[in-house]
């Protein structure tokens, strides 16, 4: 089985594992999205009634409401309300993989459409950049301090701490805690937002003034985090050094940084990517609070305001969303792992 | 794997010799019996949290009281006082006056946050009056408004009086009207143009009119102080001590039910998955990575939407979705068990297959499960007080993510209220300890030093 074989093998996995997700969340909302489904053809046939009203004065009223309930009654059929729940399964299966999401109740994406793909289309990059930037920081240290504590009592005691503190504190009440004291008691950083107001219109200031912002965020995913990356890179290094090659490589007289640099960390690689991705699956779905915390303007401030305004149609947008954003970082992970993992070049 | 003995008490040995795990378990205890504690508390308390009237006889927003020990002359707590004189005369017919006095010493530099004045009588009175006199003799005057009588009331309610005399003073009336502006009108001395604090003896008059014969049943004030108990109280007045206290039995109870849900079916899971292996085993994988694409925060969002989750739902609806992480783990043991040499021995000699499973994998995964099911309680909290935090929390109990979230509505950060930030969410790391302190001990006896 060479790279390719095994890249088509998990797109086809991917995809079936895409659809039953959907299904799982189909079912779980299907009340839910009956009334989504049954508000937003309110929402439209008023729309069309308005325009109808605007623009044809030489109909009657009966030639109009006629036309209203015709369209009314097209809606209906094209988001198959009236149809067995089979068909309402498919139908809605067909929207959620073309991204129709459908129109949210209040909120407005800036360009003023409420078509809910185009309200997350603006939110999701900003929260891909916080936390994809976040994500890379702690494993690229998370490793290198692993690494150090396999070698060292001192790194060892330091990891297990900060490791209680990964698994035991919410990163957004970490971020309440950092804002008091670091942006209202001590004012070092920006309270929230992600550039300040109003934005800059230099693009060079205005990536300053994102980084600027992105900083506090940075640095408290970060802290949460980093300690249980470190855990676990430091306990598959351990494993590890117990297998015979290491022994041998001992044995045979080479420097312990080489040991632990070349023949470990190589054999660690596959582990980590793996662990790297479960840890971006996690802290993505985990965190989304803490851009409420700091006013990031990503998904999980969407969601939070979308909560606050009882806007069903925005939630199940994002929940959906997320899913996919999930299994696309999961299968860029498996990718990745069939790169490091030499048994799959090889064939076996 | 480690060569030691598998059995249960040479791991509770090792366990009781593992300092981590016993200051693990020394913490759990302690927070078990502030459990007790908070369930012996009458259920009307809980319920009464989400009543802001309820605790209108509470300082609003005020600080603990023990930082009273670090700055004595800013901080003090309330004092209730009692009437230390009660008489009652009649000046004519049909026509009683009851009048009430209390005495008190006030020795600190600011005045106090509100003045809460507690009297019922039995009769209707026609007239209330308040004499306030200050230590220099002067004595301000307020007619109590007749919808006050017989309830509780603060400075706020009798602010037109307290204004005017302020206004009289001062020359101009205050742009903000809180209760510590109308009590300083009461304790600041008009000298300073009520900018310092009169200390002294202060003598408050009350004096009840009415057409009937006075029986008062109940008279206090509360000079409310700006600290309070020891995690101080929120913008409703709410001691947080209390808030904290009664978020502690649901805290234990989701994160114990989520992490043995999700630990027992995750295990069960994984372990049969990597013992099978072949394409039984790559189905279950399947299995675990559609629940695993499931974004645990939204989805549940989502979902109770559809259902008010209760406590048992909602520690259901987190374990539902946080299983294949465990499952994950344990295939990953189960294969390297199947690995050993004793397990191809049994294959060997035809025993079935059940009883390999039983015999060599499951007492080895036991006490994996223990330490992850150790490990799982701060991840079911962490997540219900997410949950909570975002709004949506079961109803009629008390989270502290719900605390939190209101902190964060009323802009504790930006007001400085740390307590109201800081003790809510220190509790939910204070319950997560003892548990990964036990987990990763017990981790660390089956998997063995290095």
């Amino acid at each position: 089985m060479g790279y390719g074989t095994y890249v088509a093998k998990k797109v086809l996995i991917y995809f079936s594992v895409l659809i039953a997700t959907l299904t799982i969340l189909y079912i779980f909302t299907f009340p839910v999205l009956q009334e989504v489904i049954a508000k937003s053809i309110n929402f439209q046939v008023s729309q069309f009634a308005q325009s109808l009203l605007k623009n044809s004065h030489n109909l009657n009223t009966t030639q109009v409401q006629l036309s209203i309930e015709k369209y009314r009654e097209t809606l209906i059929a094209a988001y198959g309300l009236n149809e067995p729940i089979i068909n309402k399964y498919f139908i809605q299966m067909y929207n959620l993989l073309r991204f129709d999401f459908g129109t949210a109740y209040f909120i407005q994406a800036p360009s003023g459409s409420r078509e809910v793909s185009a309200i997350i289309a603006y939110y999701l990059p900003n929260t891909i950049l916080l936390f994809t930037t976040a994500t890379i920081i702690f494993i690229l240290i998370g490793t290198i301090i692993g690494l150090l504590s396999a070698k060292s009592r001192f790194w060892e005691k330091v990891i297990a701490i900060i490791a209680v503190i990964h698994s035991s504190i919410p990163t957004w009440w970490l971020g309440f805690v950092l804002i008091a004291a670091l942006a209202y008691a001590v004012r070092i950083f920006p309270s929230g937002g992600m550039t300040s107001v109003p934005p800059p219109k230099n693009p060079f200031d205005y990536g300053l003034s994102v980084l600027y912002h992105m900083s506090l965020p940075l640095i408290t995913i970060f802290i949460v985090n980093v300690g249980g990356f470190a855990y676990i890179v430091r306990s598959l290094v351990s494993s590890i050094m117990k297998e015979d090659f290491v022994i041998t490589a001992k044995a045979r007289g080479l420097p312990d940084s080489r040991i632990l640099y070349r023949h470990v960390l190589r054999t660690a690689s596959p582990s980590i990517a793996t662990q790297a991705i479960l840890a971006i699956a996690g802290s993505l779905g985990g965190s989304l609070t803490t851009e409420v915390v700091f006013e990031w303007p990503g998904v999980g401030l969407l969601t939070y305001i979308a909560i606050t305004l009882n806007d069903l149609p925005v939630i199940l947008g994002v929940t959906y969303v997320l899913t996919i954003v999930l299994l696309i970082g999961l299968f860029l992970g498996e990718l990745i792992y069939g790169i490091l993992d030499p048994r799959i070049k090889v064939g076996e | 794997m480690s060569k030691r003995d598998i059995g249960f008490s040479s791991y509770l040995k090792d366990f009781l010799h593992n300092k981590i795990g016993l200051a693990g378990l020394i913490i759990l205890v302690v927070l078990l019996i502030f459990t007790g504690i908070a369930l012996s508390v009458p259920s009307h308390v809980y319920a009464s949290w989400n009543n802001p009237a309820a605790w209108s006889e509470y300082p609003e927003h005020v600080p603990p009281a023990w930082l009273s020990i670090f700055y004595p002359n800013k901080y003090f707590t309330t004092v209730k006082l009692s009437p230390t004189n009660v008489s009652l005369y009649s000046p004519a017919k049909n026509l009683y006056i009851s009048s009430i006095t209390f005495e008190f010493n006030w020795s600190k530099t600011l005045p106090a946050y509100n003045v809460y004045f507690i009297i019922s009588t039995n009769a209707s009175p026609i007239e209330e009056v308040l004499y306030w006199t200050k230590p220099d003799g002067n004595t301000l005057q307020i007619n109590i408004p007749s919808e006050e009588f017989n309830v509780p009331f603060d400075l706020t309610s009798i602010r037109n009086n307290i204004l005017s005399y302020i206004s009289s003073i001062t020359g101009k009336t205050p742009n903000i009207v809180n209760s510590t502006v109308l009590s300083s009108a009461l304790f600041n001395s008009p000298k300073s143009n009520l900018t310092l604090t009169e200390e002294g003896k202060y003598i408050v008059k009350v004096e009840i009119v009415s057409s009937k014969q006075i029986n008062v049943s109940k008279a206090n004030i509360l000079l409310l102080g700006n600290s309070y108990g020891l995690m101080g109280t929120d913008y409703f007045g709410r001691p947080l001590d209390l808030g904290v206290l009664l978020g502690l039995p649901n805290a234990l109870e989701i994160g114990a039910l989520t992490s043995l849900v999700s630990v027992v079916v995750g295990i069960i899971v994984g372990g049969i998955s990597g013992y099978l292996g072949g394409n039984k085993d790559s189905l279950i994988q399947w299995v675990t990575l559609v629940f695993l694409a499931l974004p645990a925060l939204p989805f549940l969002v989502a979902v109770s939407f559809v259902t008010q989750p209760s406590l048992e739902l909602e520690a259901l609806l987190i374990a539902f979705l946080s299983w294949p992480f465990y499952a994950i783990i344990a295939r990953s043991m189960a294969l390297s068990i199947k690995s050993n040499s004793y397990v191809e021995a049994d294959k060997l000699l035809g025993i079935p297959s059940y009883r390999v499973f039983f015999t060599h994998f499951m007492p080895r995964l036991i006490p994996i499960t223990v330490a992850y099911m150790a490990l799982g309680v701060p991840a079911g909290i962490l997540l219900a007080q997410t949950l909570a935090f975002l709004g949506i929390a079961p109803a009629n109990i008390v989270t502290w993510g719900g605390i939190l979230d209101a902190a964060e509505t009323y802009q504790a950060q930006v007001n400085g209220w740390w307590w109201w930030v800081v003790f809510p969410g220190a509790m939910i790391v204070i319950v997560a300890i003892p548990f990964v302190l036990i987990g990763f001990a017990v981790e660390r006896i089956t998997l063995g030093e290095r």
